[in-house]
């Protein structure tokens, strides 16, 4: 969504929105960049919240504009009639100024939106320019060089190592705005590149790749890479077993979006939180773990490469089923309330079972998810938040659903510098410990009432007389 | 002299408007909400109009302010 630099555009060059600090370092992420639910409109955390407090003024303008008229015809000098010019004054400058701010946030939207058009026209003619399967890889070449090294490693010997080598020693290659949204762009193009792999000429297939829609286009390609992948063995789904490896008392409910992604689990996949009430049916928060293993060929760990681009492709991932099955061992019925969080793959399981019709899903919250292609019914409250120096969720291609409210910053603004040697910088958990906390501290009550509801799902229960609360954690396996 | 019903008149008009002058100074000293992080021409408009907006209300404040100590008085002599 953002690019560096450039005149008018809010919040490109600050520090932090809402500055957290994690273990004593500076934050190095920019503003956070918030779209409301149900709305295309990007506005910094900090318009947002200026916004709302011109809007309070208004009203407490307008609540002072009476009481002056109730008391008008007090006889003194000044009169207070004399006051109502000025309230209306007041009033006319706030509205002026909220208007302003509007219009700021539809031109940076707008801007942001021909430079989306641009690149997808020309992704997309790149995409069929470069059909063939061998120049189909070409294309994907940063998907398993970034994100699936194996695939370079395996696939290339010492010159996979050599590159992957390289991406490590200059992170800043793939952790910029505008890598992660050639990405997503390409990731929409892939379609076209099929087409023309199998023939289409170029002009066709490019017209073609501009299809209906951005999450159609996506899961086209994450299909072909998935046929693609499985002529060399890659990318087979397996069946899916889980076992409950824990279960044990719950003392407090997570608060705060930090909290939240702090109970996210890792190897263990998935932790589920239990909260009854007597005399009413019981909720369940479900965590979701990220990828355990970036190998794309399937063994026995479901939270791998493949369950990625089967999820993204709009299939049954072994992650997903693996989930599901855990929710059905946890006595999770279609009916019961139901709030999911994850982080990477995670959060793309997560949005799965919010997007899938078997479970009543009413919280959502993602962090750093792949989850251009997933529609959320409308009404689950929650955050879906990614850092737009990411490559990870660019890899679902650009974000169509709009049901939830979007929470977007750099992980690395400014001048500040991605660590070297460590893969995908901006996709660390740590990166986003980091935004989760400038999250928890946003001024706009657009992030502040979804923080809330996401609270209240386990705190509203557990605060009722009888209530208790029960983790019980599983663990997935492919069954090869 | 006491006029009670004058008395009593200023005393409802004051209690009226002590919220409206507390209100306008409180919003009137609030420190400008955009940052140094926004910036370009948008920016700069913005901060523009968050000014006049300051003065706007730092004018009604003033006012509110008189209106109430002229209240003040012309209720310490009705009583």
């Amino acid at each position: 969504m953002t690019g560096r630099g450039g005149p008018g555009v809010p919040g490109r060059d600050g520090g932090a929105s809402g500055a957290a600090d994690s273990g004593g370092d500076a934050d190095p992420g920019g503003p956070l960049r918030v779209t409301a639910a149900g709305t295309a409109t990007v506005w910094t955390d900090e318009m947002l919240a200026t916004a709302d407090r011109l809007g309070t003024l208004d009203e407490a303008l307008a609540r002072d504009a009476r009481r002056v008229v109730a008391a008008v015809d007090a006889r003194v000098s000044p009169s207070p009639a004399a006051l109502l010019p000025l309230l209306a004054a007041a009033a006319t400058e706030a509205g002026r100024a909220r208007d302003l701010l509007a219009r700021a946030a539809e031109g940076y939207t707008a801007a942001e939106a021909r430079v989306d058009a641009t690149l997808r026209g020309a992704a997309g003619v790149a995409g069929a320019m470069l059909g063939g399967l061998a120049r189909l890889v070409v294309l994907v070449a940063p998907i398993p060089t970034l994100a699936v090294g194996a695939v370079v490693a395996a696939g290339s010997g010492s010159a996979g190592r050599a590159a992957r080598d390289q991406v490590l020693a200059h992170p800043e290659w793939i952790t910029s705005p505008e890598f992660a949204r050639t990405l997503s762009l390409a990731a929409t193009s892939l379609d076209g590149a099929a087409l023309a792999a199998l023939g289409v000429p170029v002009g066709v297939a490019a017209v073609a790749g501009a299809g209906p829609s951005t999450a159609e286009q996506t899961r086209t390609g994450a299909s072909a890479v998935l046929a693609a992948g499985r002529l060399g063995g890659l990318f087979r789904e397996t069946d899916v077993t889980v076992r409950r490896t824990g279960a044990a008392p719950l003392g407090e409910p997570a608060v705060g979006v930090r909290g939240r992604l702090d109970r996210v689990p890792e190897v263990d996949q998935v932790r589920i939180e239990r909260f009854d009430v007597p005399g009413e049916p019981p909720r369940f928060q479900v965590y979701v773990g990220p990828t355990e293993t970036f190998s794309p060929v399937a063994s026995t760990e479901p939270w791998d490469l493949t369950s990625n681009v089967t999820g993204v492709a709009g299939g049954a991932a072994g992650s997903f089923r693996a989930v599901e099955a855990a929710m059905r061992d946890a006595g999770i019925r279609p009916d019961h309330e139901v709030q999911v969080v994850g982080f990477s793959q995670g959060g793309l399981v997560a949005t799965m079972v919010a997007a899938s019709d078997r479970w009543r899903v009413v919280g959502l919250e993602s962090h750093g998810a792949p989850t251009g292609t997933l529609d959320v019914p409308s009404g689950v409250a929650g955050l879906q938040i990614r850092h737009s120096d990411d490559l990870v969720p660019a890899l679902g291609g650009p974000q169509s659903d709009r049901s939830l409210v979007q929470v977007e910053r750099e992980a690395f603004a400014g001048d500040a510098a991605p660590p070297a040697g460590v893969a995908a910088p901006a996709h660390q958990r740590d990166a986003y410990e980091r935004t989760a906390l400038a999250v928890d501290a946003a001024g706009s009550a657009t992030v502040r009432e979804q923080i809330a509801r996401l609270d209240a799902f386990a705190a509203d229960y557990l605060a009722r007389p009888g209530a208790t609360a029960t983790v019980l954690t599983y663990r997935g396996e492919r069954v090869p | 002299m006491t006029d009670p019903l004058a008395a009593a008149d200023l005393a409802r008009a004051l209690a009226l408007l002590l919220p409206v002058r507390d209100h306008l100074a409180l919003a009137a000293a609030a420190p400008p909400t955009i940052g140094t992080g926004w910036r370009g021409p948008a920016a700069e408009a913005a901060r523009r109009r968050e000014a006049a907006l300051a003065l706007a209300l730092r004018a009604a404040a003033d006012l509110a302010a008189d209106v109430v100590d002229a209240l003040r008085r012309a209720g310490a002599v009705a009583a």
